[in-house]
C-alpha cells in the first residue's frame, strides 16, 4: 500500500464515519429549514392547512411590525447582557479554581451540576425562589431588613430581563468555566515564572500572559455564545412567557407565540428565517474580523487534543 | 430413530400442533380487533388512572375494540396534533376545547361528528350549552365529554376573622372584602387575580367581563365589539382588585392561583373547583372552610349572572366507518350513568362537570370519597351551569378568530399591560380591541 492509497482509504473511512451525522443534520436541520423557507412564502396559518403563495408579504409585514422590530432589539440586549455577564463570571471562577487548593478536583467536577440540571427543573426552581411572598430570596432579604417590600423578580418589567439573564447565566457559567479551565491549562507555566522573576504582579501577569493566551478561546466563545444565547427559548418561555408585557419577548419567544398560539406558522417561519439570516451575517462578519484568533484557537484545540 | 415416535413424542407433537393452532387462531382474532386511540391533555396521574379504568371496562365489554389512551400536555398539544394530521398518523379521538378546535379544524383532519353525536345522544341526554360550542357549518364537530366553569372560591376562615358575614354578591362588595382581607404583614391578600399572559388570566378576566355585561366579543359578522362601557367598567374593577392581590400577580398562572388560596396567601379567587384534593391535604382546613359562590355582579343593572364555562369534547379524527362505530360505542359507554358518575367523582373531584343531564350520574358522582365532602361547592357549580358561556360562541356566526383570542390570551395581555404599564382601563380595552382587529 502506497502512502497515497493509505491516505485515500483513511479519507474514505473518515467520510463513512461522519456520514451518519451528515444524514442526521440533513434530516433534522437542513430539511426543516428548507421547509420553513417554503412556508414563509405562503399564507399557511396552521400546519397542514390550505394556503396560497404570497411571495414576500410575510417578510414585508414583519419589517413593518413594531413588535418584531422591538423583539430584535430585545434579543440583541439579551445576547450582549448574557455574553458579558457569563464571560466575566466564568473567567473569574476559572482563574480562581485554577489555583491549587484542597478539594480542587471536587470543585472542578461538581461545578458542572447547574449545567446538567434540565431547563424545566431550573425554571421551576428559580420561580419558587423568586416568588414575591414565599420565595426564599424575598423572605430572607425582608427578614434581614435588607428589603422593605418584596422585589418582583419576574413580575416587574424592569427586573424580569435581569432575573432571566441571571438564571440563564447560572446554567451556562459552569460550562464556560470548564472551557476556560481547559484553555488555562495550555498556558506555558514558564511564562508565569519568567514574569515573576521580572517582578510582574498578578494584574500584569493576567494582562500580559493569561489574557492573550485566552483570547482565541474568548473569540470562539464569543461566536458560539452569541448563537446559543440568541436561540434561548426554554428558560424564557417557562419563567415569564415573554412577559410581563413584552419585556422579555425575544425573537424565538415571539415566533413561537406567533406560530403556536397565534396560529400563523407562515409569519413565524418568515421571522425565523430573517433571524437566521441575521445570525449567519453576524457569524461571517465575526469570523472575518477575528480570523487570526480563530486560526490560533484551532491550533490550541489541536494541542489540547494531543 | 423409531424410538422418537413413541407415544410420549406423539403426545408432545399433538400438544405442539394444538398450541400452534391456538396461536394462529389468536392472531386471527387479534386481526379482527379494531384498534382505537384517544388522545387527551389531562396529564395529572389521577386523571390518567381514572381514564384507564373507563378504557379497561370498555375493552372488556367490547372485545372487538381495543381502545388505548395517549396523553400529551396542553403546551405541546397544538404542535403534536397538527404534526400527526400532517403525517397522516393521527389518533382517532382527540380532546379539544373550543378555541383549540377552531385551530385544528383548519388542518382538515377533523371529521364531522354529527352522525356519531346523534347515536350517542340516543343513549344519553346532553346539556345543549355544551354541544353548541362545537356547532359550525350545520355540523357538530366534537362529542362533549365534560364541562368546567369558574366560581368565586373563598376562605371562610379568613372571612370569619375579618368579620365578613357572607360572600360578596356584588362587585362593590368584592372590593370592600378584598380591602379588608388584605393584610400584607401577614402575607395575606384579599384576592389572587392572575394578571398574566396565560390561559388562567384569560379565563378569569373574561369571567369578570361577562359579569359586567361584556360577554359578547364579536358581532354577528365576527367584528370585535369589546371596546364598550361594560368592559371599561370590568377593567376598572380589575385594576382596583389588583391592588388587593399579591404583588407578583403579573406572573401568576393556574398553579400560583391555586397555591395562593390553598396556602392562605389569598382569601378569594375566581377558579374552577379544581383543588379539592390539595385543599384537604395542604390547607390545614376542612372542606367546610372552603366557600363557593356565584361570580358577583355590579350592584346596578349593567351586569348579569355569568361565568365562563368550557365544554371539553372529543373530535373525531378518523374517517374509517368501523372506527367511527367504535367511537360512538365508546362515548356512549363512557357517558353512561354508572361509568360517567364514577369517572366524574374520581378523576379530578370537582373540576369536571357532567355534560349530560342524569340524576343517577350525579348521585354516583357525589358519593365519591372526596366529592362527598365538597357537596355544597360542587352543587354550586352545577347550579351555575345555566348562567355560563364561552367567549366567541355567542353570535350567530362561527368566528375562527376566537382561536387567536384564546391562544394569545388577548384579555390577559390587556390586563397585564394595564397593571404593569399602569395604563387606564379605557386604554386597556382599546388595546384589547386593537389586538383583536389585528388578527389576519
Amino acid at each position: 500500500m502506497t502512502q497515497n492509497d493509505f491516505r485515500n482509504s483513511e479519507a474514505r473511512l473518515g467520510l463513512y464515519l461522519i456520514l451518519p451525522a451528515v444524514v442526521l443534520v440533513i434530516l433534522v436541520v437542513i430539511l426543516p429549514i428548507i421547509s420553513g423557507i417554503q412556508i414563509s412564502f405562503t399564507s399557511q396559518r396552521v400546519v397542514g392547512s390550505e394556503y396560497e403563495m404570497v411571495g414576500l408579504k410575510n417578510y414585508l409585514d414583519l419589517f413593518g411590525d413594531k413588535n418584531f422590530i422591538a423583539s430584535l432589539g430585545r434579543s440583541a440586549v439579551w445576547v450582549i447582557a448574557n455574553g458579558l455577564f457569563q464571560t466575566v463570571i466564568s473567567l473569574l471562577i476559572a482563574l480562581l479554581i485554577n489555583q491549587p487548593f484542597r478539594g480542587q478536583n471536587f470543585v472542578r467536577t461538581w461545578i458542572l451540576l447547574p449545567w446538567a440540571v434540565p431547563a424545566a427543573v431550573t425554571a421551576i426552581l428559580w420561580r419558587w425562589m423568586f416568588d414575591a411572598t414565599s420565595g426564599i430570596i424575598n423572605t430572607s432579604m425582608m427578614s434581614l431588613g435588607v428589603l422593605e417590600k418584596p422585589l418582583l423578580f419576574l413580575a416587574n418589567p424592569e427586573i424580569a430581563g435581569i432575573s432571566l439573564t441571571f438564571v440563564n447565566s447560572w446554567r451556562y457559567v459552569p460550562f464556560l468555566t470548564i472551557i476556560f479551565l481547559a484553555s488555562l491549562a495550555s498556558v506555558p507555566e514558564e511564562e508565569y515564572e519568567a514574569a515573576k522573576v521580572d517582578g510582574a504582579g498578578l494584574w500584569l501577569q493576567f494582562k500580559s500572559i493569561t489574557f492573550p493566551n485566552l483570547l482565541p478561546t474568548l473569540t470562539v466563545l464569543g461566536l458560539v455564545g452569541t448563537l446559543w444565547a440568541s436561540n434561548v427559548f426554554d428558560i424564557i418561555w417557562m419563567m415569564t412567557r415573554g412577559g410581563p408585557g413584552v419585556s422579555t419577548t425575544t425573537v424565538p419567544v415571539l415566533m413561537y407565540d406567533t406560530a403556536f398560539y397565534g396560529y400563523n406558522i407562515s409569519k413565524a417561519s418568515a421571522g425565523a428565517i430573517i433571524f437566521l439570516l441575521l445570525l449567519i451575517i453576524f457569524a461571517i462578519v465575526f469570523i472575518f474580523l477575528n480570523r487570526k484568533q480563530f486560526i490560533l484557537a484551532n491550533e490550541t484545540f489541536k494541542d489540547l487534543s494531543k | 430413530m423409531d424410538r422418537s415416535f413413541n407415544g410420549k413424542s406423539l403426545r408432545l407433537m399433538k400438544l405442539f400442533s394444538l398450541t400452534f393452532a391456538a396461536c394462529l387462531l389468536g392472531i386471527n382474532l387479534q386481526a379482527k380487533t379494531i384498534q382505537l386511540t384517544m388522545q387527551h391533555m389531562e396529564q395529572p396521574p389521577s386523571r390518567v388512572e381514572a381514564m384507564q379504568v373507563v378504557v379497561d371496562k370498555f375493552n372488556a365489554k367490547y372485545p372487538q375494540y381495543r381502545m388505548k389512551q395517549n396523553v400529551v400536555g396542553w403546551g405541546e398539544a397544538y404542535s403534536r396534533v397538527t404534526a400527526q394530521v400532517e403525517a397522516g398518523v393521527g389518533v382517532d379521538l382527540q380532546q379539544a376545547i373550543p378555541g383549540f378546535f377552531t385551530a385544528i379544524r383548519q388542518t382538515g383532519g377533523v371529521q364531522p361528528a354529527t352522525e356519531i353525536f346523534n347515536k350517542v345522544a340516543k343513549e344519553v341526554k346532553f346539556i345543549g350549552a355544551y354541544v353548541d360550542q362545537y356547532r359550525a357549518d350545520g355540523e357538530i364537530w366534537a362529542i362533549p365529554a365534560f364541562g368546567m366553569l369558574e366560581l368565586l372560591m373563598y376562605n371562610k376562615k379568613h372571612f370569619e376573622e375579618a368579620g365578613i358575614p357572607h360572600p360578596p354578591k356584588t362587585t362593590e362588595e368584592v372590593l370592600a372584602a378584598a380591602k379588608k382581607l388584605t393584610i400584607p404583614s401577614k402575607g395575606q391578600y384579599g384576592f389572587a387575580l392572575p394578571a398574566s399572559d396565560t390561559l388562567a388570566g384569560t379565563q378569569s378576566i373574561y369571567t369578570w367581563m361577562g359579569a359586567f355585561g361584556g360577554k359578547k366579543i364579536f358581532d354577528d359578522n365576527c367584528k370585535p365589539i369589546v371596546n364598550n362601557p361594560q368592559n371599561i367598567s370590568a377593567y376598572t374593577f380589575l385594576k382596583e382588585l389588583a391592588k388587593y392581590s399579591p404583588p407578583d400577580i403579573g406572573s401568576y398562572a393556574w398553579a400560583e392561583v391555586e397555591g395562593a388560596i390553598v396556602s392562605g396567601k389569598a382569601s378569594m379567587i375566581t377558579f374552577k373547583n379544581a383543588f379539592m384534593n390539595s385543599w384537604i391535604n395542604d390547607s390545614g382546613l376542612t372542606a367546610n372552610d372552603l366557600g363557593a359562590a356565584p361570580i358577583p355582579v355590579p350592584s346596578d343593572v349593567s351586569g348579569e349572572r355569568f361565568s365562563l364555562s368550557y365544554s371539553n369534547a372529543f373530535m373525531v379524527m378518523t374517517d374509517d366507518p368501523e372506527k367511527q362505530e367504535g367511537i360512538s360505542k365508546f362515548m356512549a359507554f363512557w357517558l353512561s350513568p354508572e361509568i360517567y358518575g364514577e369517572w366524574l367523582g374520581t378523576s379530578e373531584p370537582g373540576l369536571f362537570l357532567p355534560v349530560t343531564d342524569n340524576a343517577k350520574t350525579n348521585r354516583i358522582m357525589f358519593s365519591a370519597p372526596v366529592l362527598s365532602k365538597f357537596k355544597k361547592q360542587h352543587q354550586m357549580s352545577l347550579d351555575e351551569a345555566p348562567y355560563t358561556g364561552m367567549y366567541g360562541f355567542m353570535q350567530n356566526n362561527y368566528c375562527p378568530a376566537v382561536g387567536q383570542f384564546e391562544g394569545q390570551n388577548f384579555t390577559a395581555k390587556a390586563m397585564e399591560k394595564m397593571v404593569v404599564e399602569d395604563i387606564s382601563p379605557k386604554e386597556a380595552v382599546q388595546y384589547l380591541e386593537e389586538l383583536m382587529l389585528n388578527v389576519d
